[in-house]
């Protein structure tokens, strides 16, 4: 008989992603019984995983402080498995070395590429026509244990940052639903058998596209790729991308690859003399720039001393 | 005005539009990535811009309530 050999469960994670694992994590508890626990270390405003685990009846702590969150597993002395999805707290070696604790985790990227922060948007700004979601399991190395399971999904020409993340999530959690039976009955190798180069590239949270700026010079293809690798919505993951327009430092508030056509109709007054844009047009809070036969790429922007 | 946001809305899912419920994140009619695309499409049609705090739960419950929220922006 199959049995699973973790005695407790904790979850930690924040988003759609952590949501679909409680639930599915659930199913699994009312089948091998192991304590469950979710921990909210990180949440958003529109975070709802404390009232999913209250219909749930799911356990849950709410740790927004990093050494306490690391006090909290390293008195863990049950045999223990963490699952990390959607979550930016790091595991020091001490909690990883515990005898009683394993961790998988979730990274969205198509591991060994992109390791660290904000790899959707490097996947992008880097032209790749794929990307995804690695479960693998946590070593002290960041982002460089064995991997479990990898599914891809793919990059337009159109995607934007927030988008890819949803379309790994959504990637991840199928992966999640593979593995995850597997994993409480212990049948992984936990060890790395592939080589990760010491020296590879560690993306940081401080690390921006392009430096978070670009010229009007640049190509379009260019800004429109920049704009949509750091775009996160309204989170704040980067600060907008700035550009000089009319030799004042803007910053981009908004932008949208709009048709030509509907976009001279609506703009009359600035694009009537333009039926064939060829260059770009600058009034006081848009630009517009040529993308192709069809399209123009509309900018708005702010001033930064407002 | 109100039209314009129902159309926007039916783009992104048209479930909202039938969904007479009051949590409409919470039960999963709509994703996170779906409620960024509201806000983009909101701002751009009514050249506004719909500030972070705005972007909780509450203000998406239904479609009623994104009307609302873009209806007190607007005013303000």
């Amino acid at each position: 008989m199959n049995n699973c050999v973790y005695d407790k469960v904790i979850i930690i994670g924040y988003g759609q992603i952590v949501n679909d694992c409680i639930k599915t994590l659930n199913e699994y508890r009312n089948k091998y019984g192991f304590e469950y626990i979710y921990i909210e270390y990180e949440n958003t405003s529109i975070s709802n995983s404390i009232s999913l685990c209250e219909k749930e009846g799911i356990n849950y702590l709410q740790i927004g402080d990093k050494q306490k969150l690391t006090e909290y597993f390293l008195e863990e002395c049950e045999k223990t498995l963490i699952v990390s999805a959607g979550n930016f707290y790091i595991f020091p070696g001490n909690v990883v070395e515990k005898d009683n604790i394993t961790i998988i985790n979730f990274h969205s990227a198509l591991l060994p590429k992109y390791p660290g922060r904000n790899a959707q948007t490097w996947a992008i700004f880097n032209g790749e026509k794929e990307a995804g979601a690695t479960w693998h399991f946590v070593t002290k190395e960041l982002d460089a244990g064995k991997y479990i399971i990898q599914k891809a999904c793919r990059i337009t020409e159109n995607t934007k940052a927030y988008e890819l993340t949803g379309e790994i999530m959504k990637v991840a959690h199928e992966a999640f639903v593979e593995i995850i039976e597997n994993v409480l009955l212990d049948k992984y190798e936990k060890i790395q058998d592939l080589y990760i180069d010491p020296n590879r590239k560690i993306y940081k949270g401080k690390d921006i596209p392009g430096d978070g700026r670009f010229n009007l010079t640049d190509s379009v293809d260019y800004i429109y790729l920049l704009l949509r690798a750091t775009d996160y919505g309204k989170s704040d993951i980067f600060p907008p991308m700035k550009t000089v327009i009319n030799d004042k430092e803007v910053i981009i508030s908004s932008y949208r690859l709009v048709d030509k056509d509907k976009e001279i109709n609506k703009n009359e007054n600035i694009l009537s003399q333009s039926e064939k844009i060829t260059d770009i047009i600058v009034d006081e809070k848009s630009v517009f720039i040529p993308y192709n036969d069809e399209k123009i790429l509309r900018l708005r922007y702010k001033n930064t001393d407002f | 005005m109100e039209d314009r946001i129902l159309e926007i809305l039916e783009e992104v899912n048209e479930e909202i539009l039938t969904y007479d419920g009051d949590d409409m994140y919470g039960e999963g009619v709509i994703t996170s990535v779906e409620v960024l695309d509201i806000v983009s499409y909101i701002e751009d049609e009514f050249d506004i811009e719909i500030d972070a705090k705005y972007v909780v739960s509450e203000n998406f419950a239904n479609k009623e309530a994104i009307i609302e929220l873009v209806k007190s922006i607007i005013e303000d």
